[in-house]
């Protein structure tokens, strides 16, 4: 590996993750090293610009549920679907295509009827049906039950095509792959970016966070250093089961790489002759 | 109906220009770098790199407006160089700093992945099929400081937590 050429932040050294937990839900890791800037870079991208695939356009055949059918769309359209192959697959605004293609889309039917005599029909995410077996619906294991979606009473019928998109966050937040993205940084408040409401003691009144014990506690007479940065952050970063914890990062650095050059490729693209010699509008 | 597209917001039009160059009239090696459809994860990521620079002597960055998704740089440097050298400089450092980030996020995956074994109960095939090898973590920690309160010092090397720093 080529060694580490950049811009050295925070002291000199070079950054680091460490990676503290690792589950098939959840991954917990310490940045170091780096800027707040990067590290609030990362977490926006994990929850808003990781592609993943969701219902995206509902066509009803037949609803004759109690619920309205855009509140069903609405209700298809959360449901996490298996984004593992995202990259896979296109933005179906940069396909060929008109509308929807095997390129860009993925077809999903639903059609359940309620023939139960004296209880009612649970229509969850098991009855949908995709026409692609590398983007379903997510199980966690046989005996998950599913999502529900609508309950049918005896001879009420859903008979819907799904037509699921892949996209971003930014545009709709069905696409986000994260439940939630913790993200903490000096756990004791050393660099006096929180200002604590207290009513008697700040030390009972605020309990210190998990992270604390991975952090370096002040000393009893240490002076407030107001040149100190942030520089070690704390990542909780949990999937709602549509890609593994550790791909949801993986992607968000392979998106910020992405971002930084299409940036670069605008500047270089920008030619001295080329730059605008109009005064600027006001700032 | 009028309503733009719901990816207007980070997909830039056709023919658009993703930056746009002004250099300030009254300031001398200032110049303003209008940036189509980013937000602040761009601008303040540039906006901080630039400021490590010492030829830097102003760096600032804006979002005029919450229903436009541009972002706004002013920069301004010393005079043995020019604004767009620096934002050039910044963004390949940044390059260089979120590739060696990737990279170490990798290698901490290849080590989590071992210890994590037992506990998820998965073969090591199925663990790693998300396309990202299982990382020789010998060849590369003798490449770089041996962070000595992360990893276990890989079987086979002999750095031992040592910092083995030649390159840096």
């Amino acid at each position: 590996m080529e060694p580490y050429t950049g811009t050295i932040n925070s002291g000199g050294a070079k950054p680091e993750i460490k990676i503290d937990e690792l589950t098939s839900e959840r991954v917990k890791f310490i940045l170091t090293n780096t800027d707040l800037s990067m590290a609030n870079a990362l977490r926006r991208i994990m929850i808003a610009e990781v592609a993943t695939i969701a219902i995206d356009m509902v066509e009803f055949e037949l609803n004759t549920s109690v619920l309205a059918d855009e509140f069903i769309a609405h209700r298809l359209g959360l449901i996490p679907l298996d984004s593992t192959e995202a990259e896979k697959i296109k933005y179906s605004r940069e396909c060929s295509c008109q509308g929807a293609c095997k390129e860009c889309s993925v077809e999903l039917n639903l059609h359940v009827k309620c023939t139960e005599e004296d209880t009612t029909k649970d229509v969850t995410s098991r009855d949908l049906v995709s026409n692609d077996p590398r983007v379903t619906p997510i199980q966690d294991g046989l005996k998950d039950p599913g999502i529900l979606i609508a309950k049918l009473r005896k001879g009420q019928e859903i008979k819907v095509k799904c037509i699921a998109k892949k996209g971003v966050a930014k545009e709709h937040a069905k696409w986000s792959p994260c439940a939630a993205v913790a993200f903490e940084y000096d756990p004791f408040n050393k660099l006096r970016h929180a200002h604590y409401w207290i009513e008697d003691d700040e030390k009972k009144e605020w309990p210190a966070s998990k992270n604390a014990e991975k952090d370096f506690p002040p000393g009893d007479d240490e002076v407030f250093d107001f040149t100190a940065k942030p520089n070690r952050f704390y990542f909780e970063v949990e999937t709602i089961g549509s890609m593994k914890p550790e791909d949801i990062v993986m992607n968000a650095f392979k998106k910020l790489l992405e971002k930084i050059s299409s940036v670069q490729m605008g500047l270089t693209t920008n030619d001295v002759n080329a730059i605008n010699r109009e005064p600027p509008r006001e700032f | 109906m009028n309503a733009p597209d719901r990816y207007d917001l980070f997909y830039l039009p056709e023919g658009a220009k993703k930056m746009t160059i002004t250099p300030d009239p009254k300031v001398e090696n200032g110049a303003t770098f209008d940036i189509l459809r980013e937000d602040h994860t761009m601008g303040n990521l540039i906006r901080s790199k630039l400021l490590e620079e010492s030829q830097v002597t102003f760096a600032g960055y804006k979002v005029p407006h919450p229903l436009e998704h541009n972002v706004v740089l002013k920069v301004q440097t010393t005079l043995d160089t020019k604004p767009e050298m620096m934002v050039a400089k910044a963004l390949n450092d940044l390059i260089t700093e979120v590739s060696y980030l990737k990279q170490k996020f990798v290698e901490e995956l290849g080590r989590a992945r071992a210890l994590v074994i037992p506990r998820e109960q998965k073969p090591m095939e199925e663990q790693s099929q998300i396309g990202i090898p299982p990382t020789t973590t010998t060849t590369i920690t003798t490449t770089r400081e041996n962070n000595t309160h992360t990893n276990p010092p890989p079987a086979g090397s002999n750095t031992g937590g040592v910092a083995v720093d030649m390159d840096f």
